[in-house]
């Protein structure tokens, strides 16, 4: 302290030693603040996960297991299909491109040649039990038409097949009813095709496709899989450069999230590269000093790394979305910034520290205050990515508050060597002068008339919507290859699935068998092309025992076996224990428990789980075209459950837009009461009206330009709350005469446009919301800045010159 | 036991002369990759029946399967070339194969079907080993057998497969194929459990399969 102040009041010296304290408070902060960032720093992991947004639902039994399970399966798994104009080099081409993949590590299993090892195994399981297994098909035809035509065509096959197996087949599948079975439970594909090698193609449009079949070692959304996975496809992609006419049709998860990483890290890059840019500018002009520059954006890069460092240590991983709206935290650090740096330009020769901080410092914390309850009411929406965003922003603000109220003091003892520009000076305090002149106008009826019609009008024009697929579009050019995909290889499997439950095994395979007709008849009615059912891969033993009756009535006791063998030969010890074999009576029966090892191995095998002493199975649906028929169907059934999880995330998304609306309300109810304890109840309002009156405003003008609004937008208002309370209180605090705080709440104004603003180019409908509403919000929110002041006199609130620094 | 059976019935089919019936058995010695020269020998065999270019014949093929009293007989036409392979049984009825591009065609009863590998894998299988072994075609048969290559008197050789791959394996034991210059003679195929089948080729002239035009 070299240059002692000349004249130190009471407040002052309280001042002085308050500002002590906060010195080495800050001292010890930074001391931490840096072991923790150099310790964090290089352990940050990153997630991307959209559906981390979302809340783990509160769901009903088995729910959840069924999803995770169907989401192992499906969301790990990455399919290529690769094709040229010359069928001889991309066959030559794949295994290089296959290798390239399988070396790195981000992949568990890359294959050509998919493995029919597990189908041989369920078939030899299956083998000892073969007149116990019949199709519905089967059974019907057998009792109708009997099996004189399948022993006629069976001894044909037999004569003419040239290949070797034959005594196996004819004692183990003797009329080949067993491979009809199972043949069933694997749909044929018509264009798919198998070479000498084993590798898998399929012919569309006079091009031959390899398919490729890889599997991840981790979840899609993992960021250091997606980074791994992408160089080794970039490595693998050159392995078929010189391919003619190269065609790869690519799907599975990864590709979306990696599209869906690709375009966070652009709008991160944007929206900071934007708002860094804007700001840098910003000051420059405004206070004409490199040195403050830098120290302007100490509290930024203080609060971004603490804010990055605290959600890894209660989160385990930064969510791409918290870094997103966290690259925006910038706009609200710089705010404290702002504030301190015009206070000590326009009082210029006046500055000290302590008396500079007077009326700054409860601003500052009040403001601070209001922001952090702000963002922790993102927890109480419960959303995970919130409480991200909520934490990352708290610690991140606490940080930059503490550098400014901290270290600023500290550094900036002497007065500013160059003034405010006077131009702007000039035109701040022009533009104060004519609103000000303008606030009696607002007071006449007519105009509050036209405001208030206007408003409501805009507000009974919103609407909501709540439909998750139209906040995050996914990329076109990955759908396509999706359906090209598809049309080649397969049916789609619906999102939508039947989840039947049972408290045991043969209750739950009899309530399967019962769904089965009714299924069956949706499928010909056209509500749906296929589904996969446990009840196809297991009778029941009521079912096995049916089966082997109408298997040795039909092909024994009517005597096409007998026939058989006797046509073909089979000497009288063999035929005697082939037809004894296939018409005793079944004493063992098929179970879940020799089937459950081969289903683990089986890449499209039937979803069973235990959960709390009951049995669930997950029948799936395939080209699902009328949903409503199978709700009915599911609620005509009690076993039986509809889970859609698209329209439950929605009817979730809804639930939290309403919760987030009340959030909102009490927010301002409880602002106003806090605040009503040092301003009165008048003046809090008055504090409270600006926020409020700008968030009327925002919502009426989305309801003029046809947005419909959803939580997103609520969030947003939320923060339009926290970042409008500060300008009011500055405001208040100022009591409407400085016009340097009028400088700053407009300085401050520009750059939460200029970073939360900036959100709205974003191509995530999600965000896109969030950002226009901020962008609305804190514009109107600068606009009625002023109604904050209202009720402490007139006459000081014009008096333009009035406690105003010397210039 | 079975072994002697074997040769004898191979011996019943006149096909295979008595020199190549001594040195049957020595054929699985050792296999080819350690004798350089008989891999450059059966390389150069390969090329003979390369130059060839088409090859077409008539097949019978006979199954003795130990459960049945009697063989399983059928015999008919083939057709080889570098774009496709035809297999047109005669007896005991009519069905043709057509084996080309990767892709096996039924033709029964003038219908024409696709056999998938994915249904029929055997069937499939058994068309595409034929295709790899009749142009001899060592990288192919390396990758699902073990390949013995012995010279015999004069022209004639025995080529010996032994099944690399368990599932190949658990069924089928090994194949013999007695050859002359760049002909086919005969392929003796033994599954484990003991039951043979037998494939004998002769090559009249103009024994081109009727349905060989039609199946382009």
């Amino acid at each position: 302290m070299t240059d002692t102040p000349p004249v130190m009041d009471n407040a002052a010296t309280r001042m002085t030693s308050r500002l002590r304290w906060l010195r080495w408070s800050f001292c010890a902060f930074a001391f931490a603040a840096v072991l923790l960032i150099g310790y964090t720093l290089p352990r940050l992991t990153f997630e991307n996960d959209i559906l981390a947004l979302f809340p783990q639902e509160h769901q009903r039994a088995g729910v959840s297991r069924a999803n995770e399970l169907i989401g192992e399966r499906v969301t790990r798994k990455v399919f290529f299909l690769i094709g040229s104009d010359d069928w001889h080099v991309t066959r030559a081409a794949v295994p290089a491109f296959a290798q390239v993949l399988a070396d790195c590590a981000c992949f568990a299993s890359v294959t050509t040649t998919p493995d029919a090892s597990a189908f041989s195994e369920l078939y030899r399981i299956y083998s000892t039990y073969a007149p116990q297994l019949l199709t519905a098909t089967q059974r019907t035809q057998l009792r109708s038409a009997g099996g004189a035509a399948l022993a006629q065509k069976r001894l044909r096959d037999i004569l003419a097949n040239p290949s070797a197996g034959l005594a196996q087949q004819i004692q183990g599948d003797p009329l080949a009813t067993l491979n009809t079975y199972v043949q069933a439970l694997r749909p044929a594909q018509t264009n798919m095709r198998l070479d000498d090698s084993g590798l898998v193609s399929f012919t569309a449009e006079d091009k031959r496709y390899v398919l490729v079949l890889a599997e991840l070692s981790d979840s899609p959304y993992s960021v250091a899989i997606q980074q791994q996975a992408q160089a080794a496809l970039s490595r693998a992609n050159g392995q078929l450069q010189s391919l003619p006419g190269l065609d790869v049709i690519k799907t599975g998860a990864l590709f979306y999230t990696l599209a869906g990483t690709a375009q966070a890290r652009s709008e991160i890059s944007t929206v900071g590269l934007g708002s860094a840019l804007g700001i840098i500018l910003l000051l420059l002009l405004v206070f004409r000093s490199a040195a403050l520059l830098v120290l302007a954006f100490v509290p930024i890069v203080v609060g971004v790394l603490l804010g990055l460092c605290a959600c890894f240590w209660l989160f385990g991983s930064v969510h791409i979305i918290a870094l997103v709206f966290g690259a925006s935290l910038v706009g609200v650090a710089i705010d404290y910034a702002l504030h301190f740096f015009t206070r000590r330009h326009a009082l210029a020769s006046a500055w000290q520290p302590a008396t500079g901080m007077q009326h700054l410092l409860p601003a500052l914390s009040l403001g601070l205050l209001s922001s952090v309850a702000a963002y922790l009411s993102f927890t109480l929406a419960g959303f995970p990515g919130f409480t991200q965003v909520a934490v990352f922003s708290c610690v991140g603000l606490i940080s930059a508050y503490w550098v400014v109220v901290g270290l600023y003091p500290w550094l900036l003892q002497r007065p500013a060597e160059r003034p405010l520009p006077a131009l702007l000076v000039r035109g701040v305090k022009v533009y104060r002068q004519w609103l000000w002149g303008c606030l009696p106008y607002l007071r006449r009826l007519p105009i509050l008339l036209l405001g208030g019609l206007l408003l409501v009008a805009g507000l009974w024009q919103l609407r909501a919507v709540d439909d998750v697929r139209r906040m995050q579009l996914p990329d076109a050019q990955l759908q396509r290859m999706d359906s090209r995909f598809q049309a080649l290889v397969g049916r789609r499997t619906a999102l939508q699935y039947l989840l039947v439950s049972a408290p045991g095994t043969q209750l739950l395979l009899q309530q399967l068998e019962a769904l089965q007709p009714e299924l069956r008849h949706l499928q010909e009615a056209g509500a749906l092309s296929g589904f996969q059912s446990l009840a196809d891969y297991l009778p029941s033993q009521q079912q096995q025992i049916a089966n082997q009756q109408v298997w040795r009535e039909a092909l024994i006791d009517a005597g096409p076996l007998p026939q058989l063998l006797d046509q073909l030969g089979v000497v009288p010890a063999v035929r005697e224990a082939v037809v004894t074999r296939f018409s005793a009576a079944p004493d063992k029966f098929l179970s879940l428990d020799q089937l459950s090892p081969v289903f683990a191995r089986l890449p499209d095998a039937p979803l069973v789980f235990h959960e709390q002493d009951r049995l669930y199975a997950v029948v799936l649906l395939q080209g699902l075209s009328d949903p409503a028929a199978l709700q009915q169907l599911a609620r005509d059934n009690a076993s039986v459950e509809w889970v859609d999880a698209v329209a439950q995330t929605s009817h979730l998304l809804r639930e939290y837009r309403l919760g987030t609306a009340g959030l909102l309300v009490l927010a301002y109810i409880a602002l106003w009461l806090l605040l009503s304890w040092r301003y009165s109840w008048r003046g809090s309002l008055a504090i409270v009206a600006p926020p409020l009156l700008a968030t009327l405003l925002c919502l009426a003008a989305l309801g003029w330009a046809s947005q419909s609004i959803s939580v997103f937008n609520l969030m947003a208002l939320l923060l339009v709350l926290g970042i409008g309370i500060d300008a009011a209180l500055f405001m208040r605090e100022s009591q409407g005469r400085h016009y340097d705080t009028l400088l700053a709440i407009g300085l401050s104004t520009l750059t939460t446009i200029l970073s939360f603003g900036l959100l709205s180019l974003s191509a995530t409908a999600a965000i896109h919301s969030f950002g226009v509403t901020i962008l609305l919000g804190i514009f109107f929110c600068f606009l009625l800045s002023p109604l904050a002041a209202i009720g402490l006199g007139d006459v000081a609130v014009l008096s333009s010159s009035r406690d105003e620094p010397e210039e | 036991m079975k072994k002697i059976l074997l040769l004898v019935l191979l011996a019943c089919t006149g096909v295979v002369n008595a020199a190549a019936e001594k040195t049957a058995a020595e054929v699985f010695s050792a296999p080819l990759k350690s004798h350089p020269e008989r891999q450059a020998a059966l390389q150069q065999l390969a090329a003979q029946i390369k130059q060839q270019g088409a090859i077409t014949g008539e097949f019978v093929q006979q199954k003795h399967l130990a459960m049945l009293n009697k063989p399983i007989t059928s015999s008919g036409r083939f057709a080889l070339n570098p774009a496709q392979f035809v297999w047109q049984i005669e007896q005991p009825f009519a069905i043709t194969y057509t084996f080309a591009n990767e892709q096996l065609v039924r033709d029964m009863d003038g219908e024409t079907q696709v056999v998938e590998a994915s249904t029929e894998p055997m069937l499939y299988g058994f068309f595409s080993f034929f295709t790899s072994l009749f142009s001899l075609s060592e990288t192919s048969l390396e990758q699902y057998f073990t390949v013995y290559y012995l010279p015999v008197s004069g022209a004639n050789w025995i080529i010996g497969l032994v099944p690399k791959q368990a599932m190949l394996a658990r069924s089928l034991k090994q194949l013999e194929v007695h050859g002359h210059a760049a002909r086919i003679d005969s392929v003796n195929l033994l599954e484990q459990n003991g039951d043979t089948t037998e494939l004998t080729f002769s090559y009249p002239a103009a024994a081109a399969p009727a349905a060989d035009t039609a199946a382009q």
